[in-house]
């Protein structure tokens, strides 16, 4: 598990054609957080909620230019991301993008 | 005549009284890639005892045939263009993938698939096809023929369709060539819901924190369908919302075959096929669903011990389709004991073949071995990765839970019941 100052990788699934990390952040997902990835594509929130008081409401986004899928529960710390391609370089650009969601969260 | 604005779409309803989801007569369930690429591979493995290809083509050729048949009749006055029009919308709804019938006639012609499940998915799991090898999209192939044959009124059983291209041979897409049946061919009238049982929604256990209803209520409220690509991505896996009457005719034909061909020595054969194929599919399906960013989101909140996990993940079957199932006693590390109340195997299976001396419902056999190993051998909390050697470690060591069926509807016995223990 890699531990950082802005998120822990929690798991790592590396699949034929693809990848999927689990990240643990030190912020809960969030309308900042939606703001910050708008650029990758319009969120998708499935209301959990509705049914179950305790449950977070889901909250996806996805990108087909990118080849990322970010999913996780909204008020939840845990982000789901599937990468399209085996390209570190990718994942480097992702966790980029978080580093610098969570620094900006943080000086706000 | 309707304009393409106003054609009423194919929609399904599930019906909460037998928790099935029925789509112009015709039920669907939720499977993922892993068992669907399975399931055909166990049946073609027996391609050199039995002529194992109809059973995978002819039996999508009869249920797309009903489905789409009983649309048209109910949607009069649709045009050759509209009507495929549906046809491509089911198809890309449904996660079966795209496919372009525009040069097809009554006469049959060619269908084109961009993308196609059976393909791409059997690229993932297990590579290139050889070149002897027919090509993956089998059930496509079927469909196509049937949907045809639905387009422009003609009997089943008039066209026959074949494979000519396929991802997995090296091409770009798979193409399918349909063309009047040489041969007089008797195809069967599907099933439909087959004999199914109407039963009061499930009580609420009293044991666990997990919500069963409000959990299926979110899922079956859920938006899945396939994407810009027809495909269904979800619960980490690639999903169809595919034909039960499919599965249980190429799993019963085959079964019937081997016994026909083997007697008792081909029915256990199938059977631990198609226990092994229950197998891969709780490993991949429910596995995937519990380390799903809808699992983090819905379920882990309302967990607080080890058997919310087994509850959080048979409330998550009971939003498939399947039919209900019920934890009649868990015992921690020990059994787990399920009923199931209109399953969708004992529903084909009775209607098509009525009483069975032996117990016939091998995917849920194999999907309740599968809870136990995945909560109690394995560890699914940790959020292990689903690989091949992880599917060993809790599938083939000494110390799994292996299934049994104690009760059969098809047997004459009121439920189906199911009980994994360590042998």
């Amino acid at each position: 598990m890699a531990i950082s100052q802005f998120f822990e990788l929690r798991e790592i699934k590396d699949c034929r054609k693809y990848r999927k990390h689990i990240y643990c952040l030190p912020q809960v997902l969030d309308a900042s957080f939606i703001a910050h990835f708008s650029f990758l594509g319009s969120p998708k929130i499935t209301p959990f909620r509705q049914f179950v008081a305790d449950a977070h409401d889901l909250l996806t986004i996805r990108s087909d230019t990118f080849g990322i899928e970010l999913a996780g529960g909204l008020s939840g710390n845990d982000l789901f991301v599937t990468f399209g391609s085996k390209d570190q370089s990718l994942v480097d650009f992702l966790e980029d993008e978080l580093r610098q969601w969570v620094t900006q969260s943080r000086t706000n | 005549m309707n304009t393409t604005q106003t054609i009423p779409s194919l929609t399904g309803e599930f019906h909460k009284n037998r928790n099935a989801f029925v789509v112009q007569g015709e039920p669907l369930i939720f499977h993922c890639h892993h068992y669907n690429t399975f399931l055909q591979l166990s049946l073609e493995e027996t391609k050199h005892y039995l002529d194992v290809y109809p059973i995978l083509q002819d039996s999508a050729q009869e249920i797309a045939y009903a489905q789409f048949s009983n649309y048209f009749e109910s949607v009069p006055g649709l045009s050759a263009a509209e009507r495929k029009q549906v046809v491509s919308q089911a198809f890309s709804e449904f996660g079966f993938g795209i496919v372009r019938l525009d040069e097809l006639s009554s006469q049959g012609g060619t269908a084109v698939m961009p993308t196609e499940h059976y393909s791409a998915t059997w690229m993932l799991k297990y590579g290139p096809r050889t070149a002897y090898d027919r090509g993956a999209a089998l059930f496509a192939t079927g469909f196509v023929a049937g949907a045809t044959e639905a387009i422009f009124d003609r009997p089943l059983g008039y066209l026959e369709a074949r494979q000519i291209e396929c991802p997995t041979k090296g091409h770009s897409q798979c193409t399918v060539v349909v063309s009047p049946s040489l041969n007089k061919r008797s195809l069967e009238a599907s099933p439909a819901e087959g004999v199914y049982e109407e039963f009061t929604p499930l009580v609420q256990p009293q044991d666990t924190g997990i919500r069963y209803e409000a959990i299926q209520n979110a899922l079956t409220g859920m938006p899945i369908a396939g994407g810009q690509d027809g495909l269904i991505q979800a619960f980490g896996v690639t999903l169809t919302r595919h034909y039960a009457n499919y599965y249980a005719r190429i799993s019963y034909r085959l079964l019937k075959a081997m016994e026909a061909k083997f007697g008792t020595d081909g029915v256990n054969i199938v059977k631990d096929l198609l226990v092994e194929a229950g197998h891969v599919c709780a490993f991949n399906t429910f596995g995937g669903i519990m380390e799903s960013a809808e699992w983090n989101a819905l379920i882990q909140p309302m967990i607080s011990s080890r058997e919310d996990w087994v509850h959080g993940i048979v409330a998550c079957v009971n939003a498939l389709g399947w039919g209900q199932w019920e934890i009649k006693e868990l015992v921690p590390y020990q059994k787990l004991v399920i009923e199931v109340k209109s399953g969708y195997e004992a529903n084909a299976y009775i209607q098509a073949f009525g009483q069975s001396e032996y117990p016939v419902s091998f995917l849920v056999t194999g999907g309740v071995a599968g809870i136990m190993n995945l909560i109690y051998n394995g560890d699914i909390t940790e959020t292990p990765e689903l690989s091949e050697a992880y599917y060993d470690h809790v599938f083939k060591s000494s110390d799994k839970f292996s299934a049994q069926q104690t009760q059969c509807r098809a047997m004459g016995d009121q439920v189906d019941r199911f009980e994994a223990t360590k042998r």
